[in-house]
Parts: structure tokens; C-alpha cells; sequence
């Protein structure tokens, strides 16, 4: 290995006049296989780690920085291993802060240095420095974020018991945020923008006795992702079951308008139902009829 | 029923004690050479600093394998690597004291700047690792705008490597 000792930038760890160091990365995990890339850094040797977040599409290294000193990382990639991060064109390799683009950010640089001859980093490899002065620990990453792949939902699906479900979903990689929407037929009923986590309850209750669908989809600092297939649920549970009950007993007005499911049934309206008398009948019936 | 010990009767055991921390005694430099065995390590005698190409040399026993220094007078810099088994990672720098133990140096002991590597001094270090073991990737501090390069550079020669 060839390189040369520098006057390194403040760090979280300090600063000195001079210093020299590495960290090879010998992982076997499959998302930091990184082809023996080479990451150069005037950011002090004990500041930096393999990275902790990896993506398809993305590599790098995690930093400890001193917010507001600015800190240059180059990246240099030989061609096989941008095209097997699914870049054909070196030239649209970018730099990422965390998952976050470079283009979007006031605090870092990125620029693309061209394919080395040899006399600065090896010949064919290609080059990329970003430049970074917000610091936490960041990941500092380089290629091409795909957006996110199509989202999957799992639940609510079916018959639900409640008007105001929680919506799952699958994670997905790349993703940073999720978007659901609701539907009743072709009108969106309800929508939740930048949902950080993997599920999402309704923020008001959905219509009773419809059928309504529900999809998601994962957006990342590469755009939105396709939404997942819609899946389709209605409230409704037989009162019941809601109740907990083998079999209902003597129906009171009160419980019989709490299961409009059973009075639509019935053909029964609300009215009726909320009567003793017709609460009575609808009882006598119900238990001739009971399986 | 309740035993007690004599004071002669601890004596006696005075000489176990002994054997016991001698042991430990001798285990020692086993213990702290085992940290820098892992599968990768820095050969200093195949490595080189300054235009001259100036050899490094090998800090003989008791210190642990892969460690080298400019010199073994005052004022060298040594180099020291440390393998974390755990997270296969191995990370190695220059600092200007001995090391007292495997592990990372505090940033103070990295200071090269008064010795004989100072800033813009080149390096060409050689490394030692286990034929197989795969090299995801090279993380370092030093001057992007100088040479950089890992030979060899094709990862399949290089993972084939020792």
C-alpha cells in the first residue's frame, strides 16, 4: 500500500499535527463487500469506522467530525464494483450524508474527480471526494440510492374490528419515509406523509359498512417508490364476537344499536332497533334462527 | 462446625500465590501477542517511509508480532496494528511512544509531527493477512491529494493474497 502521512482536520477526538493510520475492513458481511475500495480522509484514523448503515447501491465509511470543521473524504472504485452497485455510468455517482443526497445540503461538497492514470490512484479507478463540516457521526457514503423497491403492506386486510385501524407495512432498505393512503372506491379518504416507522394508526375514523383499500409506498433522497399492492378491509364484526360472546343473551335496545351490521341485516333501522318492543321481536327471532 | 486458619497455615499458602501470579506472569506476552495475530498484520521489514525508502524495523520480543518503529533509538515512531476479531476489522497507525498494551492508542501518543514521519512523509507499508481473506475495503488518514494505492488492486488477487 502506498500513501502519505498528512496534517490531519480537528476531530471528535482531537487534533495533531500529524498523523497516519488505516482500517481495513475484513467483514464478512455481504453489504460492506466493498471490493477493496479505498477511502482516503484527512479526518483523524481513530475517528473512523466501517460504516453502520449500508444500502444497495452505497458505500462508505461512518465518521466522528467536529461540527463546523470541514473534513474531505475521497472515494476511489474500481469500474466492476460501480457496476455491480448497479452504476454503469461513473459519472452519476453521488454523495450521500447519511441516506442524504449532497445535492440538498448546505454543510457538504461533492465532486467527481475522474478515472486515475495511475500517477495520483490507481489507473481505471474512479475517484469522488465529498466534503462535509455538519458533524454528529455520519455515515459518508458514495454511489447511487435507487429508490425504494415496491412497498408491501400487511395489515388491516379483510373484516376489522375497529373504524380506526393501524396500518403495517413491510421495511424496506432504502427507504427513509413512508406515505399511506386510504381509499373508499376512487376517493382518498385519508393520507399520512413521512411516516418514519413501520406502521401508522388512522387519524380519524374510516367509514362503517364499506369496502376500503389502503396502500403504501417508500420514498428515500432518490424520489418515491411504488406503491405496494392495495389492499382491501371493512369494518365489521358481528356484535358477538366484538362483545366476546358465544351467543348473545337477551339483546337490550343498547346492544342491539351497537350492532348495525345485525339491524342492517335484519332490515331493521335504528329506530326499531333502539324500541324495547321491537328489541323483544328481534330477540324472539333471533334465537329461532340461532344455529 | 467452624474452621479456622493459623497464621502459619496462610503462610503456607504464600507459595501458591506465587506460582499462581507467576504464571500469570509468564501468560502475559502470550495474551497481548494473540491480539495482533489476527488475519491481518503490518509487516514492518517489508515496509518503507520517506523519498529515500528508508526501511522500517521489527521491535523485537517481548512486543507483540507486527510491530515495527523507524528506529530502535530515541525518538522513533513505532507502528502497531490491532485486530477486532469480533468486527473483523483491523486498524493500525504510527504513534510516538512505545505501545503498553493491544488496543487503541489515545490521540496524544498518534502526534507524529515532531518525529521522523512528519506531514507529506510517503509510506509504503506491506501487510500480511490469511490466503482467502477477503479485503472489503481500506479506510485511511493520510494526503488525498498523494499517491494512494493497494497492490494488488484486482480483489480477486488481493483476497488470494498472504
Amino acid at each position: 500500500m502506498r500513501a502519505t502521512v498528512t496534517d490531519p482536520v480537528l476531530s471528535e477526538s482531537g487534533n495533531v499535527g500529524a498523523a497516519f493510520g488505516l482500517i481495513v475492513d475484513c467483514s464478512s458481511l455481504v453489504a460492506r463487500d466493498f471490493q477493496g475500495s479505498m477511502f482516503v480522509t484527512n479526518m483523524h484514523w481513530l475517528d473512523i469506522d466501517p460504516p453502520t448503515f449500508t444500502a444497495t447501491g452505497l458505500a462508505g465509511l461512518s465518521a466522528h467530525g467536529s461540527n463546523g470543521v470541514e473534513a474531505t473524504f475521497d472515494g476511489i472504485f474500481a469500474p466492476a464494483f460501480l457496476a455491480d452497485m448497479g452504476i454503469a455510468d461513473p459519472n452519476l455517482v453521488q454523495g450521500y450524508v447519511d441516506v442524504n443526497a449532497v445535492t440538498g445540503l448546505s454543510s457538504a461538497t461533492f465532486a467527481v474527480l475522474g478515472v486515475g492514470n495511475g500517477s495520483q490512484w490507481p489507473l481505471g479507478s474512479w475517484k469522488y471526494r465529498l466534503a462535509n463540516s455538519a458533524w454528529s457521526t455520519r455515515d459518508i457514503m458514495f454511489g447511487r440510492l435507487a429508490k425504494p423497491a415496491k412497498a408491501v403492506g400487511v395489515s388491516p386486510k379483510g373484516t376489522i374490528s375497529t373504524t380506526r385501524p393501524t396500518f403495517k407495512w413491510k421495511k424496506l432498505g432504502s427507504a427513509t419515509a413512508y406515505e399511506v393512503r386510504v381509499y373508499k372506491g376512487t376517493t382518498l379518504l385519508l393520507k399520512k406523509t413521512g411516516a418514519t416507522t413501520l406502521s401508522w394508526k388512522a387519524s380519524k375514523a374510516l367509514p362503517r359498512k364499506v369496502y376500503l383499500t389502503w396502500k403504501v409506498r417508500g420514498s428515500s433522497s432518490a424520489g418515491a417508490g411504488s406503491f405496494s399492492t392495495a389492499l382491501k378491509f371493512k369494518f365489521g364484526l358481528s356484535c358477538h364476537r366484538a362483545r366476546g360472546r358465544s351467543r348473545p343473551r337477551a339483546p337490550t335496545a343498547r346492544w342491539c344499536c351497537r350492532c348495525p351490521r345485525l339491524c342492517a341485516r335484519r332490515s331493521a333501522s335504528a329506530l326499531l332497533c333502539a324500541l324495547p318492543a321491537g328489541g323483544r321481536r328481534w330477540a324472539a327471532d333471533r334465537r329461532a334462527r340461532w344455529p | 462446625m467452624i474452621r479456622r486458619y493459623s497464621s502459619a497455615r496462610r503462610l503456607r499458602r504464600l507459595p501458591a500465590l506465587f506460582a499462581v501470579l507467576l504464571l500469570a506472569l509468564l501468560l502475559a506476552p502470550t495474551a497481548l501477542a494473540s491480539a495482533g495475530s489476527g488475519p491481518v498484520t503490518w509487516a514492518p521489514v517489508d515496509s518503507t517511509y520517506g523519498f529515500s525508502e528508508t526501511h522500517f524495523v521489527a521491535v523485537p520480543l517481548p512486543a507483540p508480532p507486527g510491530m515495527g518503529a523507524t528506529s530502535l533509538g530515541l525518538g522513533a515512531a513505532y507502528g502497531a496494528g490491532f485486530w477486532d476479531a469480533a468486527t473483523e476489522v483491523f486498524a493500525m497507525g504510527f504513534i510516538n511512544a512505545i505501545p503498553t498494551g493491544a488496543g487503541l492508542p489515545a490521540i496524544g501518543q498518534t502526534e507524529l509531527s515532531t518525529g521522523p514521519l512528519p506531514a507529506g512523509t510517503p509510506l509504503k507499508l506491506g501487510f500480511r493477512k490469511a490466503a482467502g481473506q477477503k479485503v472489503d475495503s481500506v479506510a485511511m488518514l493520510g494526503d488525498p491529494n498523494a499517491l494512494v494505492s493497494i497492490e494488488p488492486s484486482d480483489p480477486a488477487t488481493l483476497t488470494a493474497a498472504t
